[in-house]
């Protein structure tokens, strides 16, 4: 069976592009968000095995939605995404629990597997 | 380790009940060996009796200044030296008890006479340098004195150590040769034959250097340290001038000639003496600045009474002796006893209304005309005076014109007015005061005169007069004409207020703009750039044909160079890493996408309010690329730190050419910006040494200036 995801960020085109490259490496993506509160919402729903996680969103951060999700043990593991660079938000990356930050510059699917295959996914909470 | 103020309170308490307990033993034991010894007279147990209330003025008035102030090192100044005082008294007590009272029964009189040699040297300068030196705020008149304080520190130390060890005879009563130094070293007799008269020698020189501190501080001094100054020299110039006339008085040609009974001279003997207790007692009242504001009074008083007394004298003398003598009258005549009282009587007052004029002259000053104050006025108020250099301004003229009057300058905020300044300097915080609907003015003074424009009540200048002066005619008109300029004044500085929050609302939305223009950017080209090039690289990675792999990748590249270019314009107009995590970050980050190498060293624990963030990092991003463009600069460094309140932000570059804000607009239009969240910034270049930038901007009063922006 494959990996579930569910994407979340405000703007539509780039969620497109996401899925497409999300089903192209094997993942099911099971469904998508548009902001934070939605983003909590399908996570209680459909319990996805990883989420794609814009840190911009129109009603708060992703720092504050991984949060959340993690606590609530609603999902696997995160990747944060974000077209800023990981140096303009210094520590809040690393203390959010997630398991990666990708730019969306750099978003492949092989930055998408180094970051899941990264032993520290193993801590996440299943 | 810092003591909470009560316990310093009670700490101050303690030493004062523990140094009672000791003068009750020194009186106790003086006593008994009075009583007991063929030496001690009654007349000396009197003495020390004087002593000891003398001595005891010091920390009585020091405790009660240090449980009102605990951290004013006056208040413990005084009480050190009560304690000095104490330990010396109480060893000459205990020598003369062990050595000649109960010789036997007690162990170590020698010693304690040995001790008793050096102990006078911390009394005498704590009173003679100390406190001169550190009056009135318990601090040196400026870091230039540390010296002084250095040299004293090392005479009390070694002063009263080199007098113990010194070998040779000691003072004691009993034995009219002195006895022999039992502490004395004899090896040591050579050095501390040098040593000896050269410390006890700074003695003296560092009372006149302290004096001269006083001068001095005096000179620079304004408003209320002005005045307690004049309380301690005032008391200085007492006691002075108190111990001259004893002393001229004491020498026995002049006595006989003045033919003073011993009566007379006993009186005079002890109120030179208690005269000293004026000095704790104008500590006391300049330090607690209770009814600091009566010097001048007291001054005046003295002297006018003073003067009236020679005069009158002079009236007798001249007319009952000179006239006397000249007629050939032997004895007393009752006809020119008669007509010199008649003289004083008529001359009297014209006399005093003189005498009182030259007094004021001389206590308060040199007074100017009204029409001197109304010119110095209009020219201070056409002059480039900030708002807060005017009401004080206006207030100190006015006093001046009033011959040293109180004056207070209320301002109206709403239904309120409020006391903005005062001059002297240093009163005592008064409430704001309600206007009622009649527009009455409910404020005490001598005279309270309020201020209008164009009928509006602005605010209120209120005069009170130095104790037993009215406000003249004159005077009145006078007070009635600045009020009306001050009209346009206070009208004014509430344009100015109003210009400056505006200036800051226009900054803090040009802010809130930045940020929006970023957000825009990010959140709408960006993106859709950042998904067409995500899907490219898809594409790319996906494509068989060699010839569309290649163009998908170039297009890919291209695609994010464009991405790049954008990103970077965004963090120009304002950078996210500000918003995120304040000024130190967004500073490294700075440093490192600049093209020159850029040391940064910011010490900032808390961010700081949004404003001066902004403002901070726009001088610093435009100096830099300033520094990289034209300056030729080799290092930048950026320092930032907060300093009693402010947060200065110091650029400087080793840059060969120097940047000149005239020519520069950029710093122009930073110097108009820095303004805004009311902080200075000063541009030091000179042509061969690089350019140094300092920015200095007030927290509070920025955060004040924001919370209004977002209220």
């Amino acid at each position: 069976m494959s990996t579930t995801a569910l994407i979340v960020d405000d703007h539509a085109m780039f969620r497109a592009s996401t899925r497409l490259l999300l089903d192209l490496e094997g993942f099911d993506v099971v469904g998508e968000a548009a902001d934070g509160a939605s983003a909590v919402a399908e996570a209680e729903r459909l319990r996805p095995d990883v989420v794609v996680l814009d840190v911009q969103l129109p009603d708060t951060t992703g720092f504050e939605i991984a949060r959340v999700l993690l606590e609530r043990r609603l999902v696997g593991r995160i990747v944060l995404v974000s077209s800023r660079h990981a140096s303009d938000y210094g520590e809040q990356v690393g203390e959010s629990g997630a398991v990666g930050f990708i730019s969306k510059d750099e978003l492949s699917g092989e930055a998408l597997h180094t970051v899941l295959d990264n032993p520290r996914s193993d801590d996440a909470p299943q | 380790m810092r003591l909470s103020d009560r316990s310093l309170r009670r700490l101050a308490w303690s030493a004062f009940v523990l140094f009672l307990l000791v003068v009750a033993v020194d009186i106790a034991l003086s006593a008994a060996a009075s009583a007991d010894s063929t030496f001690a007279t009654a007349g000396a147990t009197a003495g020390f009796l004087g002593f000891m209330l003398l001595i005891a003025s010091f920390p009585a008035v020091g405790v009660v200044i240090v449980l009102n102030q605990p951290r004013n090192r006056i208040g413990w100044l005084l009480l050190a030296i009560g304690a000095a005082w104490t330990a010396s008294g109480l060893l000459d007590i205990y020598a003369t008890w062990a050595l000649a009272v109960q010789p036997d029964t007690a162990p170590g009189g020698y010693v304690a006479l040995a001790v008793l040699n050096g102990s006078w040297v911390p009394g005498v300068a704590l009173m003679g340098i100390w406190l001169i030196l550190l009056f009135p705020d318990g601090r040196l008149p400026s870091p230039r004195w540390r010296w002084l304080s250095r040299v004293t520190v090392m005479v009390m130390v070694l002063g009263p150590l080199a007098l113990t060890l010194a070998p040779g005879r000691i003072d004691f009563e009993p034995e009219p040769d002195g006895i022999e130094n039992p502490l004395g070293v004899e090896s040591l007799a050579p050095l501390l034959d040098i040593l000896v008269p050269i410390l006890l020698g700074l003695l003296p020189c560092c009372m006149v250097a302290a004096a001269v501190s006083l001068v001095l501080r005096f000179r620079r001094a304004r408003g209320a340290e002005r005045l307690q100054l004049k309380w301690l020299t005032t008391a200085g110039a007492f006691v002075a001038v108190s111990f001259v006339v004893g002393m001229t008085l004491s020498v026995p040609a002049v006595r006989d000639g003045l033919s003073i009974s011993d009566t007379a001279m006993d009186l005079i003997d002890t109120v030179s003496f208690l005269s000293f207790l004026l000095v704790p007692v104008a500590v006391g009242v300049a330090v607690s600045r209770h009814g600091l504001y009566g010097i001048d009074a007291v001054i005046s008083r003295a002297l006018v009474v003073g003067a009236l007394g020679v005069f009158i004298t002079g009236v007798y003398v001249a007319i009952v002796v000179g006239v006397g003598a000249l007629i050939g009258q032997q004895g007393p005549s009752v006809a020119l006893s008669v007509v010199a009282t008649a003289v004083v009587a008529v001359a009297f007052q014209p006399v005093r209304e003189r005498v009182q004029r030259w007094v004021n002259r001389w206590v308060y000053g040199e007074r100017a005309t009204p029409y001197e104050v109304l010119a110095d006025f209009a020219s201070r108020v056409t002059g480039r005076y900030t708002t807060a250099e005017l009401l004080p301004r206006l207030a100190e003229t006015v006093s001046e014109g009033l011959g040293g009057a109180r004056v207070e300058v209320w301002v109206r905020t709403g239904d309120d007015l409020v006391r903005e300044v005062s001059w002297p300097a240093g009163m005592e915080p008064a409430e704001p005061v309600h206007v009622g609907a009649n527009a009455s003015l409910p404020l005490a003074g001598d005279r309270v005169v309020a201020v209008r424009h164009r009928e509006e009540l602005l605010g209120a200048l209120v005069v009170t007069k130095p104790a037993g002066e009215t406000v003249t005619p004159p005077e009145e008109a006078m007070l009635e004409q600045v009020a009306t300029q001050a009209g346009l004044v206070l009208r004014n500085l509430r344009l100015i207020d109003d210009l400056k929050s505006s200036r800051v609302r226009l900054v803090a939305s040009q802010d809130t703009e930045r940020r929006r223009l970023e957000r825009n950017l990010h959140d709408g080209a960006q993106q859709s750039l950042v998904s067409v090039a995500l899907l490219t690289r898809m594409a790319a990675a996906r494509a068989s044909d060699p010839e569309v792999k290649k163009s998908l990748s170039d297009a890919g590249e291209q695609l994010q160079a464009a991405i790049d270019e954008l990103r970077e314009l965004a963090r120009g107009i304002h950078p996210v890493v500000l918003t995120e995590r304040g000024l130190g970050p967004a500073l490294n980050s700075l440093a490192e996408r600049a093209q020159v190498p850029v040391l940064v060293e910011a010490d900032l624990r808390d961010r700081l309010p949004e404003a001066v963030e902004a403002t901070l990092y726009l001088v610093a991003a435009e100096t830099i690329r300033n520094a990289a463009r034209h300056a030729g600069a080799g290092t930048v460094r950026v320092r930032v730190v907060l300093e009693d309140g402010d947060v200065r932000l110091e650029v400087v570059d080793d840059g060969a050419e120097g940047a000149d804000p005239s020519v520069s607009t950029g710093l122009h239009g930073l110097g108009d910006r820095v303004a805004a969240v009311d902080g200075v910034i000063e541009v030091d270049s000179s042509v061969g040494e690089g350019t140094r930038i300092m920015c200095r901007v007030p927290v509070a009063t920025a955060r004040s200036a924001v919370l209004e922006e977002i209220s």
